[in-house]
């Protein structure tokens, strides 16, 4: 025997040596930055990815369930009934939600995520929204120029409080109060996103724990999701098919659903049937 | 990014994964190639299943990928005792010695173990994960991993008693 305390080892049982072997788990020196430095793992990874745009584009083109968001046109024509009964079956296989232009992957195992700092409540100095990673400030009456397509507001509420628009994405928010209940989001009681759901290409595919709550819902006779619970995260598809990864950490419960080829995403406190309420109640100005 | 957020939740137990699989080698570099991996590959993540073992499967790979060839594996060491966490901290300095001797004893045969060997004792037990996330990780059927634990339990019980014995076979 080599020393005293080997010996000691080797006569140890079974469940002895394996508590022994996690307490040396413990005791084990590992070269690491700490998780959540400006510099660690994490943010490097994310740095490389953010630089490379092939590698995004790379998993986009993989993507085995891109026929969910990426099919032909001709899809469309299906019918959203059929598109409804197709996108169930799919989620019965694989636990994948969509609607046109939308992708929703649910991820299991629930990563420990705290809420960031994420938007503030507005002030002179910083707009409701800012922070968010929701783009840039743009005029309501600028939008149908910059997107493509007019923007549609909720009936019965005053006109959105800051306009911002990243990419082609537009998202309108509204500061909570006495009616607007306030969202994950500090001092945000409603954000209405509004992008054009490109069937070929782009989709959104949601990343979210298994406490996620993902529910079908019809709105005026449109597909869409009602995901609640847990918080989640979102990445979605550009048309070039490259990832985009939202900018925002989380959200609150979300409302999905897509009409004209617009998907309209909303989020708010509320609670699902308000939530539908007002979706049934986007117009055109 | 919300990515950048999902993996940092994992990110110490990847390093400490990469660098039980390879510990000679830059664990942090393979996990940061990993993590970008792992992005590219989203995509194929089947949809519901735990992410954790998923993620680490690719870490495993890449940390494998840059293991050198040795018998030994010497970037194995314990931490000294002041970066420990107060929880490890030992009712005396009798006690804390013996604790010492304890682990650096075991983490020496530890590191004469074959890689197969150490890989799973470190999965099931340095790393406390459970079988199946174990099985994940190591790209192993998940009946395998008590067959092969047990084995890799035996060769360590025998480095244990003779300083050679398990570097081989």
């Amino acid at each position: 025997m080599a020393d005293p305390m080997a010996d000691l080892l080797v006569r140890l049982t079974d469940e002895a040596l394996a508590d022994a072997l996690r307490d040396l788990g413990r005791a084990i020196a590992v070269p690491r930055s700490t998780a959540g430095a400006d510099d660690d793992v994490a943010a490097r990874a994310r740095a490389r990815i953010v630089a490379d745009p092939s590698l995004a584009a790379r998993s986009a083109a993989r993507s085995r369930w891109s026929w969910l968001g990426a099919g032909r046109p001709a899809r469309l024509a299906v019918g959203l009934a059929l598109l409804a009964a197709v996108l169930l079956a799919a989620v019965a296989a694989a636990g994948i939600l969509g609607v046109p232009g939308i992708r929703i992957a649910l991820f299991g195992a629930p990563a420990t995520v705290e809420p960031g700092p994420t938007a503030s409540p507005g002030t002179p100095d910083r707009p409701i929204g800012a922070g968010a990673g929701l783009g840039r400030i743009v005029a309501l009456a600028d939008v149908a120029e910059l997107t493509g397509f007019e923007p549609r507001l909720p009936a019965g509420f005053a006109p959105p409080d800051v306009a911002w628009l990243a990419a082609a994405r537009l998202t309108l928010v509204w500061a909570a109060g006495p009616d607007l209940p306030e969202t994950a989001l500090d001092g945000v009681g409603l954000l209405v996103t509004e992008f054009r759901g490109r069937v070929d290409a782009e989709y959104y595919q949601k990343v979210a724990t298994t406490g996620t709550v993902v529910e079908p819902v019809r709105v005026a006779g449109h597909a869409g999701y009602w995901l609640a619970g847990r918080p989640h995260f979102f990445f979605y598809v550009d048309p070039d098919g490259h990832v985009v990864d939202d900018t925002r950490r989380w959200v609150g419960d979300t409302l999905i659903v897509e009409a004209d080829g617009i998907t309209y995403r909303i989020e708010s406190a509320l609670g699902r049937d308000a939530t539908v309420a007002l979706a049934e109640g986007l117009t055109r100005p | 990014m919300a990515y950048e957020e999902l993996v940092r939740g994992h990110q110490d137990l990847a390093v400490r994964t990469a660098h039980l699989i390879a510990p000679d080698g830059d664990a942090e570099d393979a996990v940061q190639d990993a993590f970008v991996k792992a992005w590219a590959a989203l995509p194929r993540f089947r949809a519901g299943s735990p992410f954790r073992p998923w993620l680490l499967r690719i870490v495993a790979n890449e940390a494998r990928n840059r293991r050198r060839s040795a018998v030994r594996r010497t970037g194995l060491a314990l931490r000294v005792a002041e970066d420990r966490p107060s929880g490890d901290a030992a009712p005396s300095p009798e006690s804390a010695v013996l604790a010492t001797e304890r682990q650096a004893t075991l983490l020496a045969a530890l590191a004469r173990l074959r890689d197969e060997d150490r890989e799973i004792v470190a999965a099931r037990y340095l790393l406390d994960l459970s079988e199946a996330e174990a099985a994940e990780t190591l790209g192993l059927p998940r009946g395998t991993v008590k067959s092969r634990l047990s084995r890799a339990i035996g060769r360590l019980r025998a480095a244990l008693a003779d300083g050679d014995g398990a570097t081989d076979g």
